[in-house]
């Protein structure tokens, strides 16, 4: 103590040198522990003021003490002008009562900027406890928690502060008159500084804080109840603590890009963003999304890692709902094509049907006229067999392209298909409130099939049935059945409609009993069914409507 | 008046070549164009009927009809399609008329003969 004393000395001199009382062997012990320290006599006058508070206030030891206005003491100067009432109201009643003085205020540095402080003050008593002095020190809460501190009185958590420093949003940063007004005062550091808190604990986010090798040193409560644990229980596995955490909470498959992308943000300073699986204290993995970017300091070193992660389950839920819909939209798209493909068949064998039609009359006319040109007549027949036959070249065109397409073969389970056209036509069945009933033998294994012409000719057949009972008014069931028969799986698809007029015409190509429609759909489900080695037939359902039944052939099992 | 004087315009040679012939045996003198333009360019000076398919590359038959009334608002003008619902939907308001692929070639005739006769009349 006396060579701290002696030590001050030294610094001093030139200086006047303070009275050895008490008051000023105090300060003394303070400056030892914060560096600025001061001491007053018992009506407030300082008596001392240690080099480093004299350089915080940026203005001599008899400035402080000169009455500044009418009797007021000089510090006033160095006080926020909001906050100096206050202060100084405290001070004085200290003065009066001897109680401890604790006041947080704002107060103008050397640099010209105001910064939060506290300032405190304890009296020094003599034997009949009357108050000789005062002595205090001003502690600076804005830098107080620099890495490797401790918070000087503060049980709130260090990490948290530093965001309070550093973060552009955080009251402390801000200028005071542009603070937002909370109530009725402006906030102090430790205000500021519980706000914020509660605005981390109450974010809908899994906050997190760590230092600058990634060790983990805050979790937000969420966070905590997320994982269900907190910083120091993973301490005890021989681990890092970032890579026991890592370990215990990452999913298996995304860990070792986990793993990588942090070393590489910790080594590098770049922004961390990831989106992988995080287990829930309960077990379950769950899709968070995470992102940290690092905290600088002046020099632009990294003093800290904040994150924010996101749990992003119920959008990644949604966005693979989506693509699934999206996936049974593209196979409606191919299902719709159906009516397309009729309408370009019925224009490319109308052209030449139109010239065979052109042709027969010119014929007929060549042959009637008044004479008869032979010649004529012959041209144009030869003419009319050209057409024709380009009309039957665009059938065989279409029988190719259908051939073409069975390489795409593959082994679906048949079930699977017929749920997938199900699904496809739910939406108008449950508009027409007609049920769709499925029954069929499980694990029917077909040969290899071509599953989105299958999927057609399904979609196609129970179309029709939803739309043969379009205008029936109860007791509408729209039933499918698949079964084994004799090396071949029958699937049959029953409605409870008016039942079937023509059962023999309905198959041949632009035959339709709809108003809308090429009339080409069952001609064409026909020629698929048959190009899979099936048939296709429509037979009268019991008690009422049709029934259209196709086969395919089942993959023969091995033999034992 | 001489020979009657068929434009025909369509994009399908095979439909273009069969109506020549119609139009022929019928006693038309044809002139024929692939498409809407080659029409345009070559002009209607001396033509009594203009027949044209509907769906073509270009200049659809709708288009051409128009173009061709502003200078010819008495010229008949046959529209063909292969498409039902143009000529359930759609119906002329000038000379002329709607036929729907595959037509049977004695009605286009009785239209023609038809639409001249009005002409001369």
């Amino acid at each position: 103590m006396s060579s701290s004393a002696g030590t001050s000395k030294s610094d001093h001199d030139g200086l006047t040198k303070p009275p050895d009382i008490d008051v000023v062997q105090s300060a003394k012990i303070v400056e030892r522990l914060t560096g600025n320290a001061w001491a007053t006599d018992a009506v407030g006058k300082f008596i001392y003021v240690t080099p480093e508070a004299l350089a915080f206030f940026g203005i001599p030891l008899d400035e402080l003490n000169s009455p500044t206005d009418a009797g007021i003491d000089g510090w006033r100067q160095v006080i926020h002008p909001e906050d100096y009432d206050a202060a100084a109201a405290a001070w004085q009643r200290c003065l009066q009562t001897g109680e401890h003085y604790s006041v947080e205020h704002r107060m103008l540095r050397a640099t010209g900027s105001y910064g939060w402080v506290r300032s405190t003050g304890q009296p020094i008593r003599d034997a009949t406890e009357t108050v000789v002095g005062w002595y205090g020190t001003v502690i600076d809460e804005d830098s107080r928690s620099r890495p490797g501190e401790r918070p000087a009185e503060n049980s709130s958590d260090p990490s948290l502060q530093n965001v309070t420093g550093a973060a552009p949003h955080s009251f402390a940063a801000i200028h005071p008159d542009d603070r937002p007004d909370v109530g009725h005062a402006i906030e102090s550091p430790r205000e500021s500084e519980r706000h914020l808190q509660q605005l981390v604990e109450t974010l809908p986010a899994l906050i997190y804080c760590a230092l600058p090798d990634g060790k983990p040193i805050y979790r937000s409560k969420r966070l905590r109840q997320y994982l269900g644990f907190n910083l120091e229980d993973t301490d005890d596995l021989g681990k890092s603590r970032l890579d026991g955490t890592l370990d215990a909470v990452i999913h298996p498959d995304d860990l070792a890009t986990v793993k990588e992308h942090y070393s590489r943000s910790l080594s590098t300073g770049q922004p961390y963003a990831l989106r992988h699986r995080l287990r829930r204290f309960d077990g379950v993995y769950r899709w968070v999304e995470t992102r940290a970017s690092a905290m600088c300091n002046a020099e632009g070193i990294v003093v800290q890692w904040n994150g924010i992660c996101l749990d992003i389950q119920d959008q990644v839920h949604a966005q693979e709902e989506l693509s699934r819909v999206q996936e049974n939209l593209s196979r409606a798209n191919q299902a719709a094509s159906l009516a397309e493909l009729s309408a370009s068949i019925a224009h490319e064998v109308n052209q030449p049907l139109s010239a065979v039609m052109n042709y027969s009359s010119a014929c007929q006319r060549w042959l009637t006229a008044v004479p008869p040109n032979i010649e004529r007549a012959q041209k144009t027949l030869e003419r009319i067999v050209q057409s024709a036959t380009s009309a039957a070249d665009v059938i065989s065109r279409i029988r190719a392209l259908f051939k073409q397409s069975t390489d795409k073969r593959d082994s679906t389970e048949l079930g699977a298909v017929v749920r997938e056209a199900r699904d496809l036509l739910a939406e108008q069945a449950s508009r027409q409130r007609i049920r769709m009933d499925i029954e069929g033998e499980s694990g029917l294994r077909l040969v290899p099939f071509d599953r989105v012409q299958i999927q057609q000719v399904l979609v196609n057949l129970m179309r029709n049935g939803l739309d043969a009972m379009a205008s029936a008014s109860n007791d509408k069931t729209l039933r499918i059945r698949a079964y084994r028969v004799d090396g071949m799986v029958r699937i049959e698809v029953a409605d409870w409609g008016r039942g079937i007029q023509f059962p023999d015409k309905i198959f041949e190509p632009f035959f339709t009993t709809k108003d809308q429609g090429m009339g080409m759909g069952l001609a064409i489900s026909r020629s698929i069914v048959e190009s899979h080695g099936g048939q296709l037939w429509a037979e009268k359902n019991e008690p009422r409507g049709a029934k259209f039944v196709f086969t395919l052939p089942l993959e023969m099992m091995e033999a034992a | 008046m001489g020979t009657p004087v068929v434009a025909i315009v369509d994009d399908d040679p095979r439909v273009l070549a069969s109506l020549d012939e119609l139009l022929e045996s019928a006693g038309y003198a044809t002139i024929s164009f692939a498409s809407a333009e080659a029409l345009l360019a070559h002009g209607l000076e001396g033509v009594d009927i203009l027949i044209t398919d509907i769906g073509m590359q270009g200049a659809d038959g709708f288009e051409l009809r128009d173009r061709v009334w502003r200078k010819y608002p008495e010229l008949p003008v046959f529209l063909i399609t292969g498409r039902h619902e143009i000529t359930d939907q759609s119906h002329s308001c000038g000379k002329g008329g709607f036929l729907r692929k595959p037509f049977d070639g004695h009605a286009l005739l009785a239209a023609l003969r038809g639409a001249l006769d009005d002409k001369q009349a």
